[in-house]
């Protein structure tokens, strides 16, 4: 009990229902902690491009070469399409099946789009050479001051191809590097010490600003869409990992800490640091988990491609817009863009929706009004089932490469507790530590 | 002939002919070109700051001296200030000469001027405190971010002379600069693979979007700068660079690939990192490379001096406004401040003129609307006027501190083709490495 209690797992879900008691008893009182809430994703936040950098170059520099780096960037992007693919497909079923907004004869023109406006002016979407040559720093720098992560990504695998081609001659700056990444991961270690704060605060401003009334109004819809994504993790992405031969129930075990994480802050950049260390450990290699992981947080995000075709067979529904069944395969496509480059603009998914929107031209733009109220409560569920998307995305693709030690990753999946247990006391977030030295099973 | 394929110039010599090429017979599709040049361009200019970093502390720490930074920095701003006086001068004169304007009667009331309102408007030049005070970073992660390359200088300077005082203290960090330089240079050689796709794209945008055509409608005044241009080169920069013992047209064959790429970009920062590693391999000392290289960018930008005062007196010729003698001392007064204060705005030549043509005062500004379809064609000519004029300062004042080793850089010179075919094939940007081994100045006689 004593060491259930000092586990990260354990206070995290302690903070998160504290949070949501607070948020629910003293409303005023849950929203005033979220400066508890924001602190600590900027805590995280402010480490995440020189992790990122670190463990991409060590991974490229240590194993790769530019062609290995083409060939698992290659694979992550295949891996990357066909899921969100499916995600999509997944959430048009999901809104085709269960009629979410059926009923609800909304009149557009009644409705106050003042709420939304913000997100309709900042909705253009970029075109994709305008996509890909923000892809290229104005200077190196000056990516890591912005936090551009798709920057610090490119610089970084260049940086990693330039340092293994010099060898010998590069070994000095690749120790240095190495070394800053163990620094940087301590660092974070330190930070996760109050994630069971910023949970509580979070999650005390979430339901004490929107309170748990606003979700039973738009119920049906969060059950439809909650729904949707606890059956894409489990069947979908289920499959896919019992193709690398792991279960996903254990596999969720295994990453409970940053689920809750996400959970508690919904926003899933706090636990990408924890993630990629995670995927080390279990038995992923260094290079993939490196290039996948942040790769996937702008362009494998399953919950959010869910969400997407799901908020527009909803907003179609409600406000009986008619929509003929060639026009979702246009939606489909353009979708299957915005989700993609909405990841380079700031507020995530419901600005890719707004640009979907108007590219589409029928649905009315004003049918998002309905949704702001639920967003943050869409936004929990978006956020893990992308952490989670993201973590089966860089075992795949680590299976596919034949990098990926299936032994080592059973034996870590059967035993988290021990794992955590003794990360915990070490103080340790290394991913090279920490496993049970076990024989074969 | 597989060789000469395998070489970078060659590559970027046929995309830019392939790009001009296509420019010309499809506009459209050429324009549309336009990311390639410019994301190439981008790749480049990302790392200039690293790099004139690592390259600066690294000379300057090795070279171990204030004393000798400040008369090295000393010796490049008067060789700097003496070659652009000497440039404004020489586009005074042809300017004169060639009337380059004149005949063409245009009435500056009749100009839409609202296509060159950003430039006028950006255009006050900078007083000489404020322009100073800027070489000061408000912060030195600021200055990277930025990319602003005087405050990087700025900063690398003191940096080197710091690391240089601490002796064996610093060697470790020296060390380490100094692995991150080759690093960065690496990385260079591998976006140079892809530069003559740059070169492709950005030529079939300018061909494209200005068209040959538009070089016709100001043919006059375009020979006139290119023309110009040329002489400058060949004979100034020739006689220069002869005084240090070397001769212009093997130099200029020398950084055949650095031309050719600023010709395809038309833009001579995306040549700057390889410019110096050239330099440094043909036996110009490191740290006064990296002064006055990164320096030059900024302060000798010969072709663009010409440039100024020539399109000043163009559009005083085609205005029909009158100016005395008197006023074009004013001109070149004005020019040889305010040539300097532009390198901190980014826009170049063009604001600059603008700024000079409202401090002057009697030239309407309107003017400079006859220039904007061409300045696309003109800066070609004066990029590359302006990388060939810093390649030219660095070897000169290695030779001014004694330090050019001409044995060595005669070699160099005389084998290019070995150089650069041993350099591409091995991967190497290594500023160290990929000299031909010459015992006493005898170049090794082989292949062509």
């Amino acid at each position: 009990m004593r060491r259930f209690a000092r586990t990260l797992w354990a206070q995290l879900l302690a903070g998160a229902v504290l949070g949501t008691l607070v948020g629910v008893l003293r409303p005023r009182l849950g929203i005033a902690l979220q400066p508890l809430g924001d602190g600590f994703i900027r805590l995280v936040r402010m480490l995440i491009a020189p992790i990122v950098f670190t463990t991409v170059v060590t991974g490229i520099a240590r194993v790769g070469g530019l062609r290995k780096a083409g060939r698992v960037g290659l694979k992550a992007i295949v891996a990357f399409e066909v899921l969100t693919t499916l995600a999509l497909l997944a959430g048009l079923l999901a809104g085709f099946l269960a009629q979410p907004g059926r009923g609800m004869n909304v009149n557009p023109a009644s409705v106050d789009t003042r709420a939304i406006a913000g997100y309709t002016t900042a909705g253009r979407a970029l075109t994709v050479s305008e996509f890909l040559l923000g892809i290229i720093p104005r200077d190196v720098v000056d990516a890591f001051a912005k936090d551009d992560v798709l920057q610090v990504i490119l610089f970084s695998i260049l940086f990693g191809v330039a340092l293994g081609a010099l060898k010998e001659g590069g070994r000095e700056v690749l120790e240095f590097v190495e070394d800053l990444s163990t620094l940087l991961f301590r660092v974070m270690t330190i930070v996760m010490r109050v994630a069971p704060l910023g949970a509580f605060g979070a999650m005390a401003f979430t339901v004490g600003k929107f309170g748990l009334g606003t979700l039973l109004g738009l119920g049906k819809t969060l059950a439809v869409f909650y729904l949707a994504c606890a059956l894409f993790v489990l069947v979908v992405l289920g499959a896919v990992l019992r193709w690398t031969g792991l279960g996903i129930f254990r596999f969720l075990r295994y990453i409970r800490q940053e689920i809750l994480i996400v959970l508690g802050t919904s926003s899933s950049e706090p636990a990408l640091p924890l993630l990629m260390e995670k995927m080390g450990r279990l038995g992923c290699s260094r290079p993939v988990v490196g290039l996948v992981v942040p790769l996937g947080y702008s362009l494998n995000l399953i919950g959010t491609a869910v969400y997407l075709t799901l908020a527009t067979v909803f907003v179609a529904q409600a406000t009986q817009t008619a929509i003929a069944p060639w026009k979702w395969v246009e939606i489909l496509g353009v979708l299957l863009l915005t989700s993609k480059t909405a990841a380079a603009v700031t507020g995530g998914g419901f600005i890719a929706l707004a640009a979907t929107l108007s590219a589409v031209g029928d649905l009315p733009i004003a049918g998002l009004t309905l949704l702001v109220g639920i967003d943050r409560a869409m936004s929990e569920a978006r956020a893990v089932t992308n952490l989670i998307g993201n973590g089966v995305t860089a075992v795949a693709v680590s299976r596919w490469e034949r990098e990926l030690d299936v032994a080592r990753a059973r034996r870590v999946l059967s035993d988290v507790a021990a794992v955590e247990a003794e990360e915990f006391e070490q103080g340790r977030i290394d991913p090279k530590a920490a496993v049970p030295d076990a024989a074969d099973p | 002939m597989k060789r000469l394929a395998h070489s970078l110039y060659a590559q970027v010599l046929l995309a830019v002919l392939a790009g001009a090429v296509l420019g010309h017979l499809n506009p459209s599709l050429g324009a549309a070109m336009r990311p390639l040049g410019e994301g190439f361009i981008k790749l480049v200019k990302m790392l200039i700051a690293p790099i004139v970093f690592t390259t600066v502390v690294t000379g300057i720490a090795k070279m171990g001296d204030l004393r000798k930074v400040g008369r090295v920095g000393l010796k490049a701003i008067v060789y700097f200030e003496a070659l652009t006086t000497l440039a404004l001068a020489i586009g005074l004169g042809v300017g004169k000469l060639a009337r380059p304007g004149a005949g063409m009667n245009v009435n500056p009331a009749s100009l839409d001027a609202s296509s060159i309102a950003s430039y006028t408007s950006a255009g006050h030049s900078m007083s000489t405190a404020d322009f100073l005070l800027n070489i000061i970073p408000k912060d030195v992660f600021d200055a990277f971010a930025r990319g602003d390359i005087l405050q990087v200088l700025f900063f690398s300077v003191l940096c080197g002379v710091a690391l240089a005082a601490l002796k064996a203290d610093g060697a470790r960090l020296l060390h380490l600069i100094d692995g991150l330089s080759h690093v960065l240079f690496r990385i260079i050689a591998i976006i140079m693979r892809v530069a003559p796709i740059g070169a492709f794209g950005a030529m079939a945008f300018t061909v494209g979007k200005y068209g040959i055509a538009s070089l016709l409608s100001l043919g006059k005044l375009i020979a006139a700068f290119y023309a110009t241009s040329f002489l400058f080169v060949i004979l100034v920069l020739g006689v220069v660079v002869r005084r240090a013992g070397l001769g212009i047209l093997r130099f200029l064959r020398y950084i055949r690939e650095e031309l050719f790429i600023v010709l395809g970009t038309s833009s001579s920062e995306s040549a700057l990192p390889l410019l110096m590693r050239k330099m440094e391999r043909l036996g110009c000392s490191k740290p006064v490379v990296g002064l006055v290289v990164p320096m030059g960018y900024s302060f000798n930008l010969d072709g663009t001096s010409i440039y100024l005062t020539l399109a000043t007196l163009f559009i005083a010729q085609a205005t029909n406004t009158q100016v005395s003698f008197g006023q074009e001392l004013e001109i070149l007064a004005v020019l040889l401040l305010t040539s300097k204060g532009a390198a901190a705005v980014t826009g170049g030549g063009f604001i600059t003129l603008a700024a000079t043509l409202s401090a002057v005062g009697n030239i309407p500004v309107a003017g400079l609307t006859l220039l904007i379809g061409v300045d696309r064609f003109m800066s070609e000519a004066r990029a590359i006027t302006n990388l060939i004029g810093n390649g030219v300062a660095a070897v000169v004042v290695s030779k001014w501190e004694g330090e050019l080793d001409v044995d060595r850089a005669r070699a160099v010179l005389a084998d290019v083709a070995v150089v650069e075919a041993e350099e591409y094939t091995e991967g190497h940007v290594d500023p160290n490495a990929a000299v031909p081994d010459v015992a006493g100045g005898t170049a090794p006689v082989e292949g062509p």
